[in-house]
C-alpha cells in the first residue's frame, strides 16, 4: 500500500504544458495527472528552520491518496501550497493542467473554487445556515460547478446527502447547528462534492469525530466520489485508515 | 445559489443589529427629507402670499414689520396710517389702484381685516391668481363678512350664517358683541396663504365695532340700525396695498412716499422685503439643514461601526467563502453590497415614512399654519440627496471592505476560533 515518492522519472516529460480549456474533461485527466507538484521549495522566511521540499508528487484522476504524517511535518503547509494559499519559493503546482499561482491570489482562488472541494477538521459550516444553504454555498463562487449540475440543484443536494447517509427530506431545511458533529462533517463533505470538482482535499476531517463515526465518515465519502473523474487527497496522522485508500504516501518520504 | 443570496443569509443572521441600523438611517433620512420639504413649503407659501402688489404703504416702520403684519397678519402695527394721507396718495397720478386694510380684531382666534371690495379685484396670490369665491360674493352691507376657506372649514360656517366679532386679537369669549352680528356674505376658495385664515369685513364695519367700545366697555347704544345710519368714515387704516401705472417707477414712487412731508410713511416693495426676510430666515434654514446632514452622517458612521464590530466574528465566514473560491475582492465587494443594501433599505424606509406622514400631516399643517405641503413623490433634488447618501454609505463601507480584503488574505482558508 505504501508507495515511495519516486514517480518523477515516469511522469514529468509526458505533461502537456497547455493551460486552460481542459475543465473537467475526463479524457484529458487520464492523460496527465490531475495534480502535479514539481521541484517545490517552501520556507516561512530566511530565519525559519522549517523547510519543505517536494521533488515530485502527482495524483492521478480518480485516485484516492492518503498523505500520512505526524503534526509539524508540513502536512498543512503542503495543503496550503496545493490550494494556492501559501506561496512557494520555487517549483510548480498544476491542477487539471493549470498552474496554481499563490502570487496571483484571485487566479488561485478561482482555480480552487472550480476544481477543489475542501473539507477541514472542523468549523466547516456557518452556524446560521440551513443544511441546504450550507451545501449550495459552494456553487455561489464557481460557475463551472454550477454548470455541471444537470437538473434541479435541490435534487442534486438531496442525492448527495442521501449518498452520505443523511436523511435529506428531514434535514434539508434544518439549521446545521442542530446536527451532530458527525452529521455536520458529512454536510461539509456534500458541499465539497457538489458540482463534481476534480480534487477533494480533506485535512484530518475525522479528527473531531469518535472512532466509530470516523470509519463511517470515510466509507461514506469514499463511496460518494465519482471515481471516474474525482480524486481524493486526504491528510491524516492515523495509519489505521490506510487500507481504505488506493495509495498511501508518507510525508517524510515525499519531502526527503 | 448566487452571491446575493449569501449576502442576504448573512444579513438575516444578524437581523437585529441590521434592522436597528436600518431604522437609524431611515429616521435620519426622514428627518432630512422633512426638513427640506417643510422649508420649501414655508418658502413657497410665504412667497405665494401676495402678488400683483407693487408697494405696501404704512406708517413708518421697518420693511419686515410691514411685510409681516400687512401680508401675514403677524404681530400688530405700531402706528396707523391716516385716512387723509391714504386719500392723498390714492389720487397720485402714478398710482393705478390702492386697497386699504385695517387690522386689529379677531373672531375665535382668526384675524379680522377691514378692507374694501377692491381687495378681491387687485390683490393676487400665488402665480398672479386672483381670489375667487367658493360661494356668495363680496361686501355689500355694513355687517357683511367674507370668510377665508380655512376659517369657514374650521369653524363650520356656511353662507348667511351669523357671527360675532370681538375687539382685540385674543378670543376671550366674554367681551363679544352679541348685539352686532355679522352675516357671512361670501366664502373664498382655498389659496394656501394667510387669507385662508382671515375674516374680511368693510372698513366701516371695523369703525362700527370700535364705536361702541371707545371707552373700553360696552355701551348701550350699539344698535345695528343706528350704526348703519352713523358716520363711519375711518380716520386711520393699518396699511394700503398699491398698484402703479408704470412698474418701472416703483423705486421712484417708493422714495417719494418715504419722504412725504405730512406724515412719516414707509413704502415697502414686497419682493425686496421678502429677500430681506429670507436672508434672515436663511441662516436658521441652513442651520437646520446642517443638523439634518450631520445626523445622516452619524447614522452612516453607525452603520460602518456595526459592520466593523462584527468583522472579527465573521472571519470564519470569510475563510469559508475563500475556501470555496471567493477572491478577496469578491468578499470585499460582498461587504460593500451589504452596506449598500442597508443604506438603500434605510433611504427607502425613510422616504416611505415621510411620504406616509406628509399625507397625514398635510391637512394639520394647512389648518394650523396655512402651510401647503407639496404632495409629490420624489423631486429630482431629493433623488440626488438619496443617491448622495447611498454613495457616501458605499464610500464609507470601503473601510471595512479593505480591512476584510487584507484579513482574508492573511487568514487564508482556516480560522482557528
Amino acid at each position: 500500500m505504501i508507495e515511495p515518492a519516486s514517480a518523477e522519472n515516469i511522469t514529468t516529460d509526458s505533461l502537456a504544458p497547455s493551460d486552460g480549456g481542459q475543465d473537467g474533461a475526463p479524457g484529458d485527466s487520464s492523460r496527465a495527472p490531475l495534480l502535479e507538484l514539481t521541484g517545490l521549495k517552501f520556507s516561512y522566511g530566511a530565519g525559519s528552520a522549517f523547510q519543505l521540499t517536494v521533488d515530485h508528487f502527482a495524483v492521478e484522476a480518480g485516485q484516492t491518496v492518503l498523505l500520512l504524517g505526524e503534526s509539524g511535518t508540513g502536512k498543512s503547509t503542503l495543503l496550503n501550497l496545493i490550494t494556492g494559499v501559501a506561496r512557494q519559493q520555487a517549483g510548480e503546482i498544476k491542477i487539471v493542467g493549470q498552474k496554481m499561482r499563490a502570487d496571483k491570489p484571485a487566479q488561485a482562488d478561482r482555480l480552487r473554487g472550480q476544481h477543489i472541494g475542501l473539507i477541514y477538521q472542523s468549523l466547516n459550516l456557518l452556524p446560521y445556515t440551513s443544511v441546504k444553504q450550507a451545501v449550495v454555498m459552494a456553487l455561489a463562487f464557481s460557475s463551472l460547478r454550477r454548470k455541471r449540475i444537470r437538473g434541479p440543484v435541490d435534487q442534486e443536494v438531496k442525492r448527495l446527502l442521501n449518498l452520505l447517509n443523511l436523511d435529506a427530506t428531514a434535514l434539508f431545511d434544518r439549521p446545521v447547528v442542530a446536527l451532530s458533529a458527525g452529521q455536520q462533517q458529512r454536510v461539509a463533505a456534500a458541499r465539497a462534492l457538489i458540482g463534481r470538482p476534480e480534487l477533494i482535499v480533506a485535512d484530518e476531517p475525522t479528527s473531531a469525530l469518535d472512532s466509530k463515526n470516523q470509519a463511517r465518515f470515510l466509507d461514506l465519502v469514499l463511496g460518494s466520489l465519482d471515481r471516474s473523474s474525482q480524486s481524493l487527497l486526504m491528510v491524516s496522522h492515523d495509519e489505521r485508515i490506510a487500507p481504505l485508500f488506493d495509495r498511501v504516501v508518507r510525508i517524510e518520504e515525499l519531502t526527503a | 445559489m448566487r452571491l446575493w443570496a449569501l449576502i442576504w443569509q448573512s444579513l438575516f443572521s444578524r437581523r437585529l443589529s441590521v434592522v436597528l441600523t436600518l431604522v437609524t438611517l431611515a429616521l435620519s433620512v426622514a428627518l432630512f427629507l422633512s426638513v427640506t420639504r417643510l422649508q420649501n413649503a414655508a418658502r413657497n407659501s410665504f412667497e405665494r402670499s401676495i402678488a400683483g402688489v407693487d408697494l405696501i404703504v404704512s406708517a413708518r416702520a421697518s420693511d419686515l414689520q410691514v411685510l409681516l403684519y400687512s401680508v401675514f397678519r403677524l404681530g400688530d402695527p405700531i402706528n396707523n396710517l391716516s385716512w387723509e394721507s391714504f386719500e392723498q396718495w390714492s389720487a397720485d397720478p402714478r398710482i393705478a389702484w390702492s386697497v386699504p386694510i385695517s387690522l386689529g380684531d379677531s373672531h375665535r382666534g382668526f384675524r379680522v381685516m377691514g378692507t374694501t371690495n377692491a381687495y378681491f379685484d387687485h390683490v393676487l396670490y400665488g402665480n398672479n391668481q386672483s381670489l375667487a369665491f367658493a360661494s356668495g360674493k363680496g361686501l355689500d352691507d355694513l355687517f357683511d363678512v367674507v370668510l377665508g376657506a380655512g376659517v369657514a372649514q374650521k369653524l363650520g360656517y356656511g353662507l348667511n350664517d351669523r357671527l360675532v366679532v370681538s375687539h382685540g386679537t385674543v378670543s376671550t369669549g366674554n367681551s363679544e358683541h352679541d348685539d352686532l352680528p355679522f352675516r357671512v356674505s361670501g366664502i373664498l376658495e382655498p389659496t394656501g396663504t394667510s387669507i385662508d385664515q382671515t375674516l374680511l369685513v368693510s372698513l366701516e364695519a371695523i369703525e362700527a365695532i370700535h364705536l361702541g367700545w371707545q371707552t373700553g366697555r360696552k355701551l348701550a347704544s350699539g344698535n345695528a340700525d343706528q350704526l348703519r345710519q352713523a358716520e363711519l368714515q375711518p380716520t386711520q387704516i393699518t396699511a394700503a396695498f398699491v398698484g402703479l401705472n408704470n412698474r418701472l417707477r416703483i423705486f421712484h414712487v417708493q422714495r417719494a412716499v418715504n419722504s412725504y412731508d405730512e406724515e412719516a410713511l414707509t413704502a415697502v416693495v414686497p419682493g425686496v422685503a421678502f429677500a430681506r426676510l429670507w436672508s434672515i430666515v436663511g441662516v436658521a434654514e441652513q442651520a437646520f439643514r446642517a443638523i439634518a446632514v450631520l445626523i445622516v452622517v452619524l447614522s452612516i458612521l453607525a452603520m460602518i461601526t456595526m459592520i466593523l464590530t462584527t468583522l472579527s466574528e465573521r472571519r470564519r465566514e470569510m475563510a469559508i467563502y475563500r475556501s470555496l473560491g471567493a477572491t478577496p475582492l469578491v468578499i470585499a465587494m460582498m461587504l460593500l453590497s451589504e452596506a449598500l443594501v442597508i443604506a438603500f433599505g434605510g433611504c427607502l424606509t425613510g422616504w416611505l415614512f415621510v411620504q406616509a406622514t406628509s399625507r397625514i400631516g398635510a391637512s394639520m399643517l394647512q389648518e394650523r399654519l396655512g402651510l401647503l405641503l407639496p404632495q409629490h413623490w420624489l423631486t429630482w433634488g431629493e433623488l440626488w440627496v438619496l443617491l448622495a447618501i447611498l454613495a457616501s454609505a458605499g464610500a464609507a463601507a470601503i473601510i471595512p471592505a479593505a480591512l476584510v480584503y487584507r484579513s482574508t488574505l492573511a487568514d487564508g482558508l482556516t480560522v482557528r476560533s
